[in-house]
């Protein structure tokens, strides 16, 4: 078995399954970074992929074409992100508690949407979807190893891409010095008169674009269909994964690979011929090492905590 | 009070009653003019920072008029005031601890190169004022590395690079040593020259002596009067501020210390970022003796209250506790201990301000046998002790089921001091035990110290108040930088000076040693 | 013990917080019917399904108290935590680890005496679903991880894992097309509770649950020590509370509440474990604690509430156009204006003017 697993990732499509695991989850995970910035732990991505996936397939199947279907996804993402902010921010209502609700409403209203305009209780597989298309670099194809960065989806690169342009951000531009200030010390933050409340809105409605490209890609980019519940945990592996990357945006793209590379793995054991475990059991490994990663990734940043002494620089001018 | 162009700020008639239904202001009126330094005095709860919370629109005003420059103003936010060209040194530091001192310094008013940040320019900006003002600043380390001095450094620069022409300072030297007041006062004396006006809350009056021009007295959130610094006195402002004599000394009877109580030998502690906050301390208690610590705050208290508490770990040294080895006990045993402790901050770690008055009376003796039969409390005797308490200890409460949170601090300081001492301590930790209280409850609480001293309790006493630190210990420490630089019994000959020079004794030691180097 | 420990003021916030929350049903309700009228082409048959059949005749009533028996200790198990201001997001799980546990011993555990083997099945699933839930408990006392995190990846593990062990180890092979075990022995069925009530007799033991609940959480040391830690952490470890301890322990006494709810619905309702049976039993949980505010009766009273609107929407499901998904959204929006206390200050505002806290 360990051979055919060497094999696979010899020849490396491997990767490309990883790429396709990693990308919703990716996203989830920056646009909860988002949130996560300005003091909210957001439950809710789950639920804002999972309208996202559900509307952008409607619309992709009624116009025919990739791109509405992902802005309408994006859309019902956002007005999803929004819902959930307009309860923290206006009513002060518990961001996990009102998090947790909104994945409910959008399991919900999405089986209860299918119900009333499809007749179906589980799943839509309408005709005429246009699948997101792949990216195919012409002359890297034909090099060996190269060829990996050919052949994905549009939408995992925009994944990649939204690592990098998130780190730039929150590193480089004022509003990412606005936005992880509100969160560190909204006090302070108020003080030099940034209005924190803008800037929390801002933050949930770059998580509802984001989790609906991730969610589009679930239902238009891997497969052409809704399946009720379709996310199934991307979103709450996603705030696993910000925790596993510290919160930072390279760290949580190394995460999402962690996590990518193990539900990869997963899928090859339970292709692999012959074998008498029970796929249920493979399944579970992506949550088991999501656990374990985290376990050990707290352990150690403990340690470091209470590691060697640094001197403190007293008075500077001392 | 004429409406000169002079006057940079005039305040009139200003009322402010909160939600609740406090008034902190009731009738202020205030004016400033162009290059002064003017001290706003008064005591805790007089209404100084109230009104400058108004004026600096982080509240609403209730009744009033607000005039900038003779125009006038209503700010809805601190937005509004920084662009009408004000600024506010707060008392809690207004910075975020990951950024550096330039990005704390630049927030909310980047400059911007394309869609990006400049920061170049920024840190040149930064070291231009800083040169200017005598402000010495690091740009690029982290604030929260940053000493008390050098943060409130970067809460002026902050000011001065949005081009604030009126500066507020909310209890400047509340935080800082003699040395650093001297330097701070320095650099206002520059901003004043350079035609800045500045607002300085305070309720020292030697401070309001020695820096400012004018002086506007509060008291029960009303102007008292506003008078030129030249043409008063000392007396004078304290008798505007208190409105009646200062109370005397505490009297402590006469007790010969003998049996040892609490030791502390050779402490370490690092804090939780890793630095090395208490440095190589020890002292020693004795049964009816109250010791000192008076030290300007973040010199090192909390780690060392929180290391022999059991919140830290000490990196090395011992503690005893009747002759017994207490080290790096955790907080539950520590606590099983008859040993009581008065933490700084009531509300977070004092109290349970949701919680019942009778729920927080039990937190430690609710495992005891009066208070628990079985699994099941007694609520009934809780009930009735607590009772009890709130009337011994005269504490205004709405019944003993009323949560905590809904009295006001002195009477949440008297729930926790009320729980401590009905332990029947035979150790007393207290920290800045009066803080933000009430002058009524500042009393009872010396009161009670004093009591249990001279019942034969060990005090720790640590305080950054030289008044109470004076009028209650026997034995006084001095501290600075997480070093107790001197020992010094407590009797006629001390004063407040004295240990002001040992507190700055401890700096020129550092000084003297970092030039050997 | 008699006495009441709830002072005039109290009762009066307790008051508002109970007109808020019948307001907010009643609001959500509302909702739910314009819903219905909007895609529905029989509003009037599906909202009559909903609201009123449910007690049209003694086979509902019966049903809802069935119904009403997990989500009491679901509720219960949830609540708990919730008081010790942590998060089991993770009650799924231990519901199901406390099923599938329960379902092997009554099987696989054989040539006991009967009433020893009935204990001994209880105490196996409380004891599983009570050491599922310490592992959260665990993670979180001693490396500080989140444990909203740990606790829904446990969700996924428990429910798949248990699905596997169904599907390749345990399935009986006369199910047919369902996933599920063997049926479970008779003597360990819940009976019902007497010819004219044919509701099995879980109810009791959830309605046990309540009290002891509410007397853990109300008048004992260890629920004290609970809520202390739920309503301020800082405190509770500066007054010597072992926070690490009261941690797990909270998570130990959820887990096995929610363990026991899993028991019950395999020998009252369905006499064997299906592979995920009850998908939305967590969340259920999670919400009715909620909106009762994390007091025990509270709890018995909104489950009722919850499984007679779960009754209406199968009766609507199966009797109109409406499918039962419409309940969940009424759920939501009830959470939504409860959580959020929109009706709070209105009801503030008319009664207690004067009462709004006094900035500290």
């Amino acid at each position: 078995m360990f051979r055919f697993l060497f094999q696979q990732v010899l020849n490396l499509s491997i990767f490309t399954m990883v790429f396709k695991l990693v990308a919703p989850v990716l996203l989830a995970a920056i646009g909860g970074l988002f949130c996560g910035k300005v003091g909210v732990m957001n439950i809710g991505l789950e639920g804002a992929m999972l309208v996202s996936a559900f509307f952008s397939i409607v619309v992709n199947a009624m116009t025919g074409n990739w791109f509405f279907g992902i802005l309408a996804g994006c859309a019902a993402s956002v007005f999803i992100c929004l819902m959930l902010a307009f309860f923290i921010f206006k009513y002060k209502a518990h961001h996990i508690v009102s998090g947790f609700a909104i994945n409910t409403f959008a399991s919900a209203i999405t089986v209860f949407l299918l119900q009333v305009f499809f007749g179906s209780s589980g799943s839509y597989q309408p005709a005429g979807v246009q699948m997101i298309p792949v990216v195919n670099i012409p002359v890297l194809e034909n090099i060996p190893v190269v060829s990996l960065l050919s052949g994905h989806s549009f939408i995992v690169w925009i994944a990649f891409l939204s690592v990098i342009l998130c780190s730039i951000v929150f590193y480089k531009t004022p509003f990412g010095a606005h936005l992880m200030a509100v969160g560190e010390n909204v006090q302070a933050a108020r003080s030099v008169g940034i209005n924190d409340l803008k800037i929390k809105y801002v933050a949930f409605i770059i998580c509802g674009i984001l989790c609906g490209i991730g969610g589009a890609f679930l239902s238009t980019g891997t497969t052409s269909m809704f399946v009720r519940d379709m996310t199934a945990g991307n979103g709450f592996i996603a705030l696993a994964v910000i925790s596993l990357g510290n919160s930072k945006p390279y760290g949580v793209l190394r995460g999402g690979l962690i996590f990518g590379f193990a539900n990869a793995i997963a899928i090859l054991i339970e292709t692999y011929p012959g074998l008498t475990i029970p796929s249920q059991f493979i399944q579970a490994i992506p949550y088991i090492v999501t656990i374990l990663m985290l376990s050990i990734h707290t352990i150690q940043n403990n340690r470091k905590m209470m590691g060697p002494v640094k001197k403190i620089s007293g008075s500077v001018n001392g | 009070m004429s409406t000169d162009i002079q006057n940079v700020i005039e305040m009139k008639d200003m009322y402010k009653i909160y939600p609740n239904g406090t008034v902190a202001n009731s009738g202020v009126n205030f004016c400033a003019k162009r290059g002064e330094i003017h001290a706003l005095v008064g005591e805790n709860g007089a209404g100084k920072s109230t009104l400058m919370k108004v004026l600096f629109g982080l509240e609403e005003k209730t009744k009033g008029e607000i005039r900038i420059l003779g125009k006038e103003v209503n700010f809805k936010s601190p937005k509004d005031a920084i662009q009408n060209g004000m600024g506010m040194v707060h008392q809690e530091f207004m910075l975020v601890p990951s950024y550096t001192v330039a990005e704390n310094i630049a927030l909310g008013n980047e400059k911007k190169k394309k869609l990006l940040c400049d920061r170049r320019s920024e840190k040149e900006q930064i070291n231009q004022i800083s040169k200017q003002f005598g402000l010495a600043v690091e740009p690029d380390e982290p604030v929260y590395r940053l000493s008390v001095g050098a943060k409130q450094r970067v809460e002026i620069l902050r000011v001065l690079y949005n081009k604030a022409r009126i500066i507020i300072l909310d209890e400047p030297t509340a935080v800082l040593t003699p040395q650093e007041t001297d330097e701070l006062f320095r650099s206002l004396r520059l901003m004043a020259k350079d035609g800045y006006t500045i607002i300085l809350i305070t309720h020292k009056i030697k401070e309001v002596m020695d820096i400012s021009d004018a002086v506007t007295v509060l008291r029960n959130g009303k102007t008292i009067k506003t008078l030129k610094t030249s043409e008063t006195c000392p007396e004078e402002i304290t008798r505007l501020m208190i409105g009646r004599q200062l109370k005397p000394k505490i009297g402590r009877t006469d007790r010969k210390a003998e049996e040892l109580v609490f030791k502390v030998e050779n402490f370490n502690v690092l804090d939780r970022r890793g630095v090395l906050k208490v440095k190589n301390m020890s002292f020693d208690i004795k049964a009816g003796e109250v010791f000192g610590i008076a030290g300007v705050e973040g010199n090192g208290q909390s780690e060392l209250v929180d290391a022999i508490i059991g919140f830290l770990k000490p990196s090395s040294g011992k503690v005893f506790y009747k002759g017994k080895d207490i080290t790096g006990a955790s907080t539950s045993d520590f606590r099983k201990e008859a040993i009581g402790y008065i933490p700084d901050d009531r509300n977070l770690r004092g109290s349970s301000l949701n919680q019942s008055i009778a729920e927080n009376f039990v937190i430690c003796s609710h495992g005891s046998e009066k208070f628990h039969k079985g699994l099941f409390l007694k609520w009934k005797d809780i009930r009735e002790e607590s009772k009890h308490l709130i009337r011994e200890y005269e504490i205004r409460a709405d019944g003993e089921m009323a949560p905590v949170g809904s009295m006001s601090g002195g009477n949440i300081q008297k729930v926790i001091v009320a729980r401590e001492l009905s332990k029947k301590p035979d150790l007393l930790i207290a920290c800045q035990p009066t803080r933000g209280v009430d002058i009524a409850s500042i009393e009872y609480i010396h009161n009670k110290i004093i009591e249990q001293r001279n019942e034969g309790t060990a005090v720790l006493l640590i305080s950054a108040e030289l008044s109470e630190i004076m009028g209650l210990s026997d034995r006084i420490g001095m501290l600075y930088d997480g070093e107790l630089v001197a020992i010094r019994k407590n009797d006629e000959t001390v004063t407040e000076n004295e240990i002001g020079k040992y507190i700055l004794n401890g700096r020129q030691k550092q000084k003297e040693r970092e030039g050997q180097e | 013990m008699k006495q009441k420990i709830k002072n005039l003021n109290m009762s009066k916030k307790n008051y508002t917080n109970i007109l808020s929350t019948v307001l907010s049903i009643a609001i959500a309700v509302a909702l739910g019917c314009l819903l219905i009228v909007m895609v529905s082409d029989e509003p009037l048959a599906a909202i009559k399904s909903l609201l009123f059949q449910p007690l049209s005749n003694a086979f509902y009533i019966n049903s809802i108290i069935n119904k009403a028996t997990p989500l009491i200790l679901v509720g219960l198990s949830a609540s708990v935590a919730f008081k010790t201001g942590l998060f089991n997001m993770g009650v799924q799980g231990q519901f199901y680890v406390g099923a599938f546990m329960a379902a092997i011993a009554a099987n696989y555990i054989v040539g006991l005496p009967k009433v020893l083997h009935v204990l001994l099945v209880f105490i196996i699933a409380v004891v599983a679903g009570a050491i599922y839930a310490s592992v959260a408990g665990a993670l979180k006392s001693y490396f500080n991880i989140n444990e909203v995190v740990t606790t829904l990846m446990l969700n996924y593990i428990a429910t798949l894992v248990t699905s596997g062990m169904t599907n390749s180890y345990f399935r009986d092979p006369d199910s047919g097309g369902v996933i599920r075990m063997h049926y479970i022995p008779e003597y360990l069925e819940l009976g019902s509770i007497s010819s004219t009530i044919t509701a099995h007799a879980g109810i009791v033991i959830a309605v046990v649950m309540v009290v002891v609940i509410h007397f853990l959480m109300a008048h004992s040391v260890p629920g004290y020590r609970m809520k202390t830690v739920g309503q301020n952490k800082v405190f509770a470890q500066y007054g010597g509370l072992n926070i690490k301890f009261i941690t797990i322990f909270c998570f130990v006494v959820s887990g096995a509440l929610a363990g026991l709810a899993g028991t019950i619905e395999v020998f009252g309702m369905h006499r064997s474990f299906f592979d995920d049976f009850a998908r939305e039993m967590g969340g259920d949980g999670l919400i009715i604690a909620l909106l009762a505010s994390n007091n025990p009766v509270g709890v018995l009273l909104i489950s009722f509430f919850f499984a007679y609107l779960k009754i209406g929407g199968q009766i609507m499901q199966q009797n109109t156009d409406v499918s039962r998904e419409l309940v969940l959204i009424i759920q939501v929006i009830m959470i939504m204006l409860i959580s959020s206390r929109i009706l709070t200050p209105y009801l503030n505002k008319r009664r207690y003017a004067k009462e709004v806290g006094k900035s500290v």
